[in-house]
């Protein structure tokens, strides 16, 4: 559905443009946001007047033969909103897990994420897995071997990054946006009738929780 | 809502009143009627509840298996509250029941309503511009579209299910967004104009169906709307701390954006499109993420947001949420919703309420018992909500507060540098004075200053004590039978002699030159007064015979000067006989301090040069050369020289002393006048000086006493005229 507009629009050849969500999961602060904001506006630390939120952000990463706009919706992290996640990755295209080297717990999270994503998700998701603060190396706990291949095994895409350094950040998104399907056909389809459905069943489901 | 607004503790007079307004006072236990009227309004409440509780018999029937549902499953502390709560939605069901049947039963004319409606008007103003820009073919289709669309809708509302009719919806969205992309008529429009489109189709039919369509009777919207109100309100208790939200509660700004964040989502219950309520969602949460801003320190992350919003939502406590989430949901263009800002922050609020509606003690961090203590009330944490705005009520005073003070603070800076400014110049001005005056004084001549200090010599009583001789006419006076004369002649005879030394400077240039009294007389004094003389000279009125005697009563005193102007004022003897009194006590104030004055400025002023001769002859002699020649004219002359000291005159209440007796009678004006003769010789100095000049010459010539009293008798006549003006 996200990328409809984006993909109906009269551009023309070999210059379309294709709208993805994406969804940042992860647990808070191991720099989910710190990556959107290196990633879209470059900063780290060095917030300018304009940038009120990171929760929110969209960016274009231009590829040969398209243009694809992320639009990128961040989650909060924090364990007691983990019930929450399905209504933000619902209808997302793309996700990127966090975890922070420095925190085996995060990494312990992030599978759980990508355990989730998997079973609960669209099937055709791209999942990528991030193992932030790389500058921080001295202080790990995650081995990148480790962490290597856990993302084999599950099919993810795997860089360690560093939203200090930029190391990686670009790359990520990068390998994202070549990995996802461009077919209009594939993303476009349904998502419209069936995204919203599910919007409906869970909040008819949210009362039946606690009332009847 | 914020509950610390709501309740105030100013009781008014009106609220003990009966509430019918009867103007008796009203009892709580009453109803806040008085007797009379609670009566009344018991009976028409029986009469009502008789009538209620036939309808609320059928409607409990009807559903009987909602009731038994919840109290299996609900909360049974509440379960009282609940059913309260139940009937209340029962009877609302009823009535709204009846109305949609009643509008079913009209379209046509909901229709025509619709078209009226003034907020479909503003709508129709707010795109003028966008269908002026596409031209009339493409208005003309999409309102086609949108009363086709209308239609189709209005159709199915009584007879589809709400998902149905949402179904349908989203499908006409996408038929029209299809139907632009193939059409001819929207060739020309760019695909932003067509997202304009689409979202004016969408405001215009949400705007006319949004009864039918809003919390419909056939869904539980309403139930649902009552029961998260209750929840939220349950959970009036929980504060930002427990939600893990970051919230700077000290700053007034932050609060402000919190007020302006709860304001928005309040106001998403009184839009209608769907889409202005996505708008009140996003203006929201951008007031929380401006707030967050704030507090955090920079770009929040929706680890900060989430808990902020949850915590907005939870103290705005929104109408209708529920109803309002699921229209939108139900009738918002799908694309929308699913991505973009506004549905992100939409996920968000569905976040929120879906975290409200399964909050536990786990996602508080807060033990089991604990959180059911607080839900029950029993408890009230101690930093509530309330305690945190009152002292944030209380500290957003302070800091209005400072800030006033500092401002004031400011101002007051201000005006000390103002005022130590102003002290600045003046001092500056003063000294630019102080030495532009001391310039000025060194440039002029010091001569003038021994001048003014004859004027001070009025006051000093030693000097004026060496002058007793010119008072011996008191002695006199009783001759003349009179007292007031007596006195009168003291006066006067000061004034005159003065006169003379004065005028004789005057007179004496025309005398010498021997050039006819006009000349003298223009230069010495206006025109006018020369033609009166000349009238009066022809007239010869009696003041001319008494003039004529007065010159006799001075040649008769020509011994003594004093004699001779006792008789120039005898004119006014009578009129001042009754001031006899007055004038005895001043007497020597007027004697003394006048007395001086004729030394000086024969000792002290300028003439000193050139009067020292007159001094030493003792005045007269300068004159009589003058006026033996020529009587007439001088005396003409004469009269018109005291018409100085008659316009000047008129300053005569003045001088304290002399006042009494001026009122009435010029002669005594006379010797007031002598200080200003004084300013006039100092003013006139040169033409003194040049009149003075011929003085010796004349002094030379003349030296009898005869001319001496004719000049004398003279200034009688000329005083007498004066007296007649």
């Amino acid at each position: 559905m996200a990328n409809r507009g984006g993909a109906q629009r009269p551009n023309g050849g070999p210059g379309k443009i294709c709208q993805f969500k994406l969804v940042l999961l992860g647990e808070s602060a191991v720099g989910k946001s710190s990556l959107v904001l290196r990633f879209v506006k470059g900063q780290f630390h060095e917030y300018q007047e304009s940038t009120i939120g990171a929760a929110f952000l969209t960016q274009t990463v231009c590829l040969e033969d398209t243009t694809v706009k992320f639009e990128i919706w961040d989650t909060a992290g924090q364990e007691r909103y983990h019930s929450l996640a399905p209504m933000y990755y619902r209808g997302a295209q793309a996700a990127i897990v966090v975890y922070d080297i420095t925190n085996q717990d995060t990494f312990g999270r992030a599978k759980t994420w990508v355990k989730e994503l998997q079973r609960q998700a669209s099937p055709n998701i791209v999942i990528a897995l991030a193992g932030n603060k790389a500058d921080l190396a001295n202080k790990r706990v995650v081995e990148y071997d480790e962490a290597q291949a856990y993302a084999e095994e599950n099919g993810l895409l795997f860089m360690e990054t560093s939203a200090k350094t930029a190391m990686n950040v670009n790359e990520i998104f990068l390998a994202i946006a070549k990995k996802l399907p461009k077919n209009e056909q594939v993303s476009g389809a349904g998502s419209s009738g069936q995204t919203r459905r599910l919007v409906e069943s869970e909040q008819q489901k949210a009362p039946g929780n606690c009332c009847k | 809502m914020y509950a610390i607004k709501t309740p105030s503790l100013r009781i008014d007079e009106a609220d003990l009143k009966c509430k019918n307004g009867c103007g008796f006072y009203g009892n709580s236990e009453w109803g806040g009627y008085c007797s009379k009227c609670h009566r009344e309004h018991l009976q028409r409440e029986r009469q009502r509840k008789n009538i209620a509780h036939s309808s609320a018999h059928i409607s409990e029937r009807e559903h009987g298996g909602d009731n038994a549902k919840s109290s299996v499953a609900g909360f049974s502390k509440f379960e009282e509250k609940k059913r309260q709560h139940l009937k209340k939605t029962k009877l609302l069901k009823i009535f709204r029941k009846s109305s949609s049947a009643r509008d079913s039963g009209r379209p046509e004319q909901t229709q025509e309503g619709a078209s009226k409606n003034p907020e479909l008007e503003k709508l129709k103003q707010d795109h003028q511009e966008l269908f002026s820009n596409l031209g009339h073919r493409v208005e003309h289709d999409v309102h086609k579209h949108i009363s086709s669309f209308y239609k189709a809708i209005r159709e199915f509302v009584d007879v589809e299910t709400i998902d149905e009719l949402s179904e349908k919806v989203q499908n006409l969205y996408q038929v029209f967004a299809k139907r632009m992309d193939a059409s001819s008529n929207y060739i020309n429009v760019t695909a932003e104009q067509k997202e304009m489109l689409l979202d004016y189709i969408e405001k215009y039919v949400m705007t006319c169906l949004y009864r039918l369509l809003f919390c419909p009777a056939s869904t539980n919207d309403e139930e649902k709307d009552l029961l998260i109100q209750d929840r939220i309100r349950q959970l009036n208790w929980v504060n930002a701390k427990h939600l893990g939200c970051i919230i700077n509660e000290t700053q007034s700004e932050v609060w402000d954006l919190v007020y302006t964040a709860i304001t928005d989502v309040l106001g998403m219950d009184s839009a209608k499109a769907p889409q202005d309520k996505l708008n009140c969602v996003v203006r929201c949460c951008r007031n929380i993420f401006l707030l967050l801003q704030q507090s955090v320190g920079g770009p929040a992350s929706a680890d900060e947001f989430l808990p902020a919003l949850i915590f907005i939502v939870l103290k705005a406590n929104p109408a209708r949420l529920k109803s309002n989430i699921n229209y939108i949901t139900r009738f918002c263009n799908a694309s929308r919703l699913m991505s973009g800002e506004g549905g992100y922050y939409f996920t968000n609020l569905c976040c929120a309420v879906s975290f409200l509606e399964n909050l536990t003690a786990e996602s508080l961090n807060i033990p089991a018992d604990e959180f059911q203590q607080y839900m029950s009330g029993k408890v009230v944490p101690p930093n509530t909500w309330e305690s945190a705005l009152m002292m944030c009520e209380g500290m957003h005073l302070m800091y209005e507060h400072l800030a006033i003070l500092d401002d004031l603070r400011k101002r007051h800076v201000c005006l000390i540098q103002g005022t130590a400014a102003l002290k600045d110049d003046i001092s500056k001005f003063k000294n630019d004075i102080a030495t532009k005056v001391e310039a000025v004084l060194s440039r002029t001549p010091l001569t003038i200053r021994p001048k003014r200090t004859p004027t001070d010599l009025d006051s000093e009583d030693p000097t004026c004590e060496s002058l007793p001789p010119p008072i011996v006419p008191q002695i006199i006076a009783p001759q003349v039978g009179s007292d007031a004369i007596s006195q009168k002649i003291l006066v006067s005879e000061t004034e005159s002699s003065q006169e003379i030394t004065s005028r004789q400077d005057l007179f004496l240039p025309s005398s010498t030159s021997s050039i006819p009294q006009s000349s003298s007389q223009d230069y010495l004094s206006p025109s006018p007064v020369f033609g009166l003389s000349n009238s009066f000279d022809e007239l010869a009125t009696p003041d001319e015979i008494y003039a004529a005697q007065e010159s006799l009563s001075f040649v008769q005193g020509l011994t003594a000067v004093n004699y001779d102007i006792d008789l120039s004022d005898l004119s006014a003897d009578n009129s001042y006989a009754e001031d006899l009194a007055i004038t005895d006590s001043i007497k020597p104030d007027v004697s003394l301090p006048l007395e001086p004055k004729m030394n000086e400025d024969v000792s002290s002023s300028l003439l000193d040069t050139n009067e020292s001769p007159t001094a030493g002859g003792l005045l007269p002699s300068p004159i009589k050369p003058v006026l033996s020649e020529e009587y007439k004219g001088f005396s003409a002359q004469g009269w018109q020289i005291p018409s100085i000291p008659c316009n000047t005159g008129d300053s005569l209440p003045t001088i304290s002393s002399q006042s009494v007796v001026a009122h009435s009678s010029e002669p005594i004006s006379l010797p007031l006048t002598n200080s200003e003769r004084k300013d006039y010789k100092v003013a006139s100095e040169i033409n003194d000086a040049n009149s003075v000049s011929g003085l010796p010459v004349e002094g030379s010539g003349s030296s009898s006493q005869m001319e001496d009293t004719l000049v004398k008798a003279l200034s009688g006549v000329m005083s007498t005229f004066d007296r007649l003006f």
